[in-house]
């Protein structure tokens, strides 16, 4: 049952760690297009 | 403004639909012939479909791109299989803490989980590729060669481990031992749309990311801001124009 | 028309293997290379002649698999983007250049199989009488390994990480040959081997196919 519970934390933090990841480098992305105009 | 709200309902979706997905996991009966071992389904089968589903959309993609040369293309093809490489990890995971709760053995070389392993390593190889080029254009022009080759070969990858397999067998997962009756089924379909609803959303906000590094790159390229050179003007001829 | 295809063909074969006999890079680094690696395992595993027995022809097939990719990515086989253009702009059909190269590092590789059979066979103790597919198996495997090369060559020349990309790229994907090839090997005709020799010729036929369709993309890669 334990290793159930892992493996779930694993899936859906894998999701959510890509998630914010994500968002983070968009983040940067749009700060640095922000910055040159 | 209206594509912003879009998105962002996307988001919420998606939210809302991993929520409902894992209410409906937990929620589950138990079931009869594997015990809870067996709730790694509703995560570990998703995962697959969405590794298979990414890596289609890079070789649909890929196609398109080698098609019609437009850019938007390889970058759809690039963000599905760095969501798709994601996704893969995350499977392969999934598979081994399956065979270590049923079998107590975290690496069986079950078929199914050496072939995710291999495709993992085939886009791992993907992304690397598009790591080693800056430039869009040649990027997208090789990475689409790869991305088809890498899924027709694919098939081949699959039938020689699953004969090589039923050479072999010991430890096989078998979902289809598994009763997919009623609510089991229906959890393991939210599951699936639930994680579909995610990947569909992440693309949208990898593809923005990507479109976004092209325009800085082009950004870059462009000469902004005085030059020594302004002070030299050329001379008028006649007229000038 | 198919006759100047294969003029082509040959000459660029021809060129590839001359500037390898002159270069000797395969001769000189990646047999050596791929010998030490043979003898490398039994150091790590003990030599228990059961054991090495066993794992001989595997072996072999890892060490072609790893070591053999290597002579798609030899010097003499990366052309700078100045040489690549004049190949265009002459006019040499990028089938024919695929298939010249490809040609060119099958042979090199059959030689390299070859040869590190011989080792295999002398340093893990395996009896040559159990071998005779090989005679099929080792060409096919170097006619797979040699086109998955070259296209893999093809998408990652120019690039500065080339070299240590095209490895990663091909082997997962010639995975298919390496245990074609083993299987044909260990389990001979009674054990069923031909449907693994159909599989290992299916591959061969469909990196032809893919080879030859990216041929034209790749080759106008800058």
């Amino acid at each position: 049952m334990r290793y159930v519970v892992i493996g779930y934390l694993l899936t859906y933090g894998t999701l959510i760690g890509y998630t914010l990841w994500l968002a983070r480098r968009l983040q940067a992305a749009h700060k640095r297009l922000g910055d040159r105009t | 403004m209206t594509s912003r709200i879009r998105s962002h309902w996307l988001d919420v979706a998606a939210a809302v639909a991993v929520i409902v997905g894992f209410v409906f996991a937990v929620a589950s009966p138990r079931i009869a012939t594997q015990g809870d071992a067996a709730r790694m389904l509703f995560v570990h089968v998703p995962s697959i479909w969405l590794a298979y589903l990414s890596f289609t959309v890079t070789f649909i993609a890929s196609v398109a791109y080698l098609f019609t040369r437009k850019l938007h293309w390889d970058l759809i093809a690039g963000s599905s299989g760095e969501i798709g490489v994601a996704f893969t990890s995350v499977a392969v995971i999934g598979g081994m803490i399956w065979g270590k709760a049923t079998w107590n053995v975290y690496w069986t070389w079950d078929a199914r989980l050496t072939l995710t392993a291999i495709m993992l390593f085939v886009y791992i190889g993907y992304l690397a590729l598009r790591r080693a080029i800056p430039d869009p254009e040649a990027r997208a022009r090789r990475s689409a060669v790869l991305g088809i080759v890498g899924l027709v070969q694919l098939i081949p990858v699959h039938f020689s481990v699953t004969w090589w397999r039923t050479l072999h067998q010991t430890n096989t997962f078998r979902p289809r031992d598994i009763q997919m009756d009623g609510p089991i089924l229906a959890a393991l379909l939210v599951s699936v749309g639930a994680f579909t609803v995610v990947y569909v959303a992440l693309l949208r906000h990898r593809y923005e990311l990507a479109r976004l590094e092209v325009e800085a790159l082009e950004g870059a390229v462009a000469v902004s801001g005085p030059v020594a050179g302004d002070a030299v003007t050329a001379p008028t001829i006649g007229s000038g124009g | 028309m198919p006759d100047r295809f294969w003029h082509q063909t040959a000459a660029i074969a021809r060129r590839d293997l001359d500037r390898e006999r002159r270069s000797g890079e395969v001769a000189w680094i990646t047999i050596p290379f791929g010998a030490i690696a043979l003898l490398l395992v039994p150091l790590a595993v003990g030599i228990n002649q059961d054991v090495l027995s066993r794992i001989g022809t595997g072996m072999l097939f890892v060490v072609v698999m790893l070591f053999g990719v290597l002579t798609a990515v030899r010097r003499t086989n990366m052309e700078t983007p100045a040489q690549r253009d004049a190949i265009a702009l002459l006019g040499v059909d990028p089938v024919a250049e695929f298939a010249g190269k490809a040609m060119a590092s099958a042979v090199l590789l059959l030689v390299f199989e070859v040869l590190m059979g011989v080792v295999a066979l002398t340093l893990y103790g395996l009896d040559i009488s159990e071998w005779g597919w090989m005679t099929l198996v080792l060409p096919l495997t170097a006619i797979g390994l040699a086109e998955l090369g070259t296209i893999s060559g093809a998408i990652a020349t120019s690039i500065n990480a080339g070299p240590a990309l095209v490895p990663l790229l091909v082997t997962p994907l010639a995975i298919p040959l390496l245990l074609g090839a083993t299987q044909t090997v260990e389990l001979g005709r009674d054990g069923g081997n031909l449907s693994w020799l159909l599989l290992m010729a299916a591959v061969v036929l469909s990196l032809a196919i893919v080879g030859v369709l990216t041929a034209r993309p790749l080759q106008e890669t800058r």
